[in-house]
């Protein structure tokens, strides 16, 4: 029976009345009238106090079962171990030049070049973490200079984007699905670093997916960090896989 | 002893009782006006008793002072910090805070609000990452948690046990350190603001998005941009946490709620509860924030259920939502307490990690916050 049941409420008024009429009338009659007494107004005191509680409980639905007065009716919340990425083992032995990234139909994102994967100092050893993404939108994103840059910045996954003439929003916006699959990217916490060449389809790209796409950055050859340092501020930690409620 | 501790419920039991018993012995020895005092005694020990119990669940006053008439509004805090100092950045800065995981720190403060008129103290959880020397050139993300009502926000480190689930998150790496923000909401216990500003009433809306901000930005090393600020709620706390964000998305990137509803279920004095203070009358009359909200409720808190359900089906780009529920437990302390983790965690993920500070360091003779935590710790306070 639920803690709400009008089937729960009734009697127990029910048997507080009883209690009361049961209690005025042995008050002066009883065979051991203090004990009668005492046993009767504490048996009223109690059974109107939980009616109450009962009522006010129906009201407002705070225990709805017994399980959950008891307080002990539900599982904890779970810790999903994160699933490796499929590129980890490679990525784990990559350079901090990166690692040319061609997973199956990247041809049909009309880039100039294949992407490259630059992954963070710690990524192999943090085996439950996922990574922030920095994704560098340039011509000159191969460049040696700007790979030491995107290497040098903690806990944040980089791809280095070289788009061609035809790339288009739609295309980077394959990007991330593809990514979650061979690495472990995070879903939501991305920001990219671009040239003003790319500067338009790097500002559509974020304009199309805000909640993902947290800041652009723009980049200044002459000193990459300075964007790279910009887009990381605007990114989370590396996190372990969270906590999720069962259902 | 205090006044939301299971012994002194218990206390109030006994006391109860032998009330009762006197009356029931003494009852042939009085005449009338004894038995009727006694019968109020009874009376008054009883509700006394149950409303303790009520009490010490829901901390309405977390201590004697409260209930004698000492409101949130006119209580201090013994220290308060000066203006915040924050070290000369170097080099390795970055390479973001040094990792250290430990045990965070519970400091009570006040909270001067200039915008709002409203003065009240407010507890500030602060992560080991914090407080550690080798950090002080850092700023740290923020998270505002908001109570029930009735309540305070003592409820979040005595019932929700929120300073072990936070150290404990954090340690696991699935939370990055975080200072942690338990505002009041209401100057009075028994006056439910729901975080707005009431016609001829206290400002808390005003209080909670510029004066709390705007102190946290002033006294401790905390970012200060839109994207490193998160809300978190139970119950009306809930919906404080996402009326705020929907409607402050330049101060705010994120909220969670915990078994919140869709609006106040008070009147404001505007008739805004309606309009503005609804947040599917938002989601229908007026563009979509650029924020994320989390929502959690149990499959048997149909209210709350019903609310959320509505609100995910309503948002639209570029506000989106995650949707987390347990299958049963109601409207109640132990949800709360299993869905806070989750909430924190997804939190963290939607917020700024800590950073240096940008721009020249501003060294000031003030002590920093770290440094006066000594007397205003809760922990050596005896609280937990």
């Amino acid at each position: 029976m639920r803690l709400t049941s009008l089937w729960l409420i009734l009697p127990t008024g029910g048997l507080a009345v009883l209690a009361v009429a049961g209690t005025v009338w042995f008050w002066r009659i009883a065979r051991w009238r203090p004990a009668v007494r005492i046993t009767g107004l504490i048996l009223v005191e109690a059974l109107v106090v939980l009616c109450a509680g009962l009522v006010a409980n129906r009201a407002d639905n705070f225990f709805p079962t017994w399980q959950a007065l008891a307080g002990d009716s539900e599982l904890p919340p779970q810790i999903v171990r994160q699933a490796p990425g499929k590129l980890d083992s490679k990525l784990a032995a990559a350079s901090t030049a990166g690692l040319a990234w061609t997973p199956a139909g990247y041809t049909t994102w009309h880039l100039a070049a294949p992407p490259v994967l630059i992954p963070p100092a710690g990524y192999r050893k943090r085996t439950d973490h996922t990574f922030p993404v920095i994704v560098v939108i340039a011509a000159d994103g191969p460049k040696s200079s700007i790979r030491a840059a995107a290497a040098s910045v903690p806990d944040v996954l980089t791809l280095v984007v070289t788009p061609g003439p035809a790339t288009t929003v739609s295309d980077l916006s394959a990007l991330p699905g593809r990514l979650a699959h061979d690495a472990r990217a995070m879903s939501d916490g991305w920001a990219v670093v671009t040239d003003q060449q790319d500067s338009t389809l790097a500002r559509g790209w974020q304009k199309s997916a805000p909640a993902r796409i947290r800041t652009v950055a723009d980049l200044d050859v002459r000193q990459p960090a300075v964007a790279f340092t910009t887009a990381a501020r605007s990114l989370p930690d590396a996190l372990a896989a969270p906590a999720r409620l069962p259902s | 002893m205090t006044i939301d501790s299971l012994a002194t419920v218990l206390i109030a039991v006994v006391v109860a009782v032998g009330a009762t018993a006197l009356l029931a012995l003494a009852w042939d020895r009085r005449r009338a006006v004894g038995r009727i005092a006694l019968t109020a005694i009874v009376v008054l020990a009883v509700t006394a008793a149950a409303a303790l119990q009520l009490n010490l669940l829901t901390e309405t006053y977390p201590a004697w002072s409260a209930l004698v008439g000492q409101s949130a509004e006119s209580s201090e805090a013994p220290d308060d910090p000066g203006p915040v100092s924050i070290a000369v950045a170097n080099p390795q800065d970055q390479h973001g805070p040094a990792k250290v995981t430990g045990p965070g720190q519970l400091a009570d403060y006040t909270v001067h609000g200039n915008a709002s008129g409203l003065t009240m103290p407010m507890t500030v959880y602060l992560p080991a990452a914090y407080t550690t020397p080798r950090n002080r050139a850092f700023q740290f993300p923020v998270i505002e948690a908001f109570h029930g009502f009735p309540g305070t926000p003592a409820a979040w480190p005595k019932r929700l046990d929120a300073k072990r689930y936070l150290d404990q998150e954090i340690a696991a790496g699935r939370m990055s350190p975080t200072v942690v923000l338990f505002p009041y909401q209401t100057p009075n216990p028994l006056l439910d603001t729901e975080c707005l500003n009431l016609a001829k009433g206290p400002q808390t809306e005003t209080y909670l998005t510029r004066d709390v901000p705007d102190w946290a930005r002033e006294h401790l090393r905390v970012r200060t941009d839109r994207g490193s600020w998160g809300l978190i709620g139970f119950s009306a706390g809930g919906y404080c946490a996402m009326n705020l964000a929907m409607k402050h998305p330049d101060r705010f990137t994120a909220g969670a709620s915990l078994s919140g509803l869709a609006g106040p279920g008070i009147k404001v004095g505007d008739d805004s509860e309606k309009t503005t203070n609804s947040i599917t009358w938002r989601l229908t009359h007026q563009p979509p924030p650029p924020v994320s909200l989390y929502l959690a409720w149990a499959a048997d808190d149909a209210g709350p259920g019903k609310d959320s359900r509505q609100i995910a089906r309503l948002a639209k780009a570029p506000l989106s939502v995650t949707t987390a529920t347990m299958p049963r437990g109601g409207h109640s302390l132990p949800v709360w307490r299993r869905m806070e983790a989750p909430a924190f965690d997804w939190l963290s993920a939607h917020l700024n990690r800590a950073a240096a500070a940008p721009g020249p360091a501003t060294p000031t003779p003030q002590p920093s916050p770290t440094e006066t935590l000594t007397g205003t710790s809760l922990a050596a306070a005896g609280r937990h």
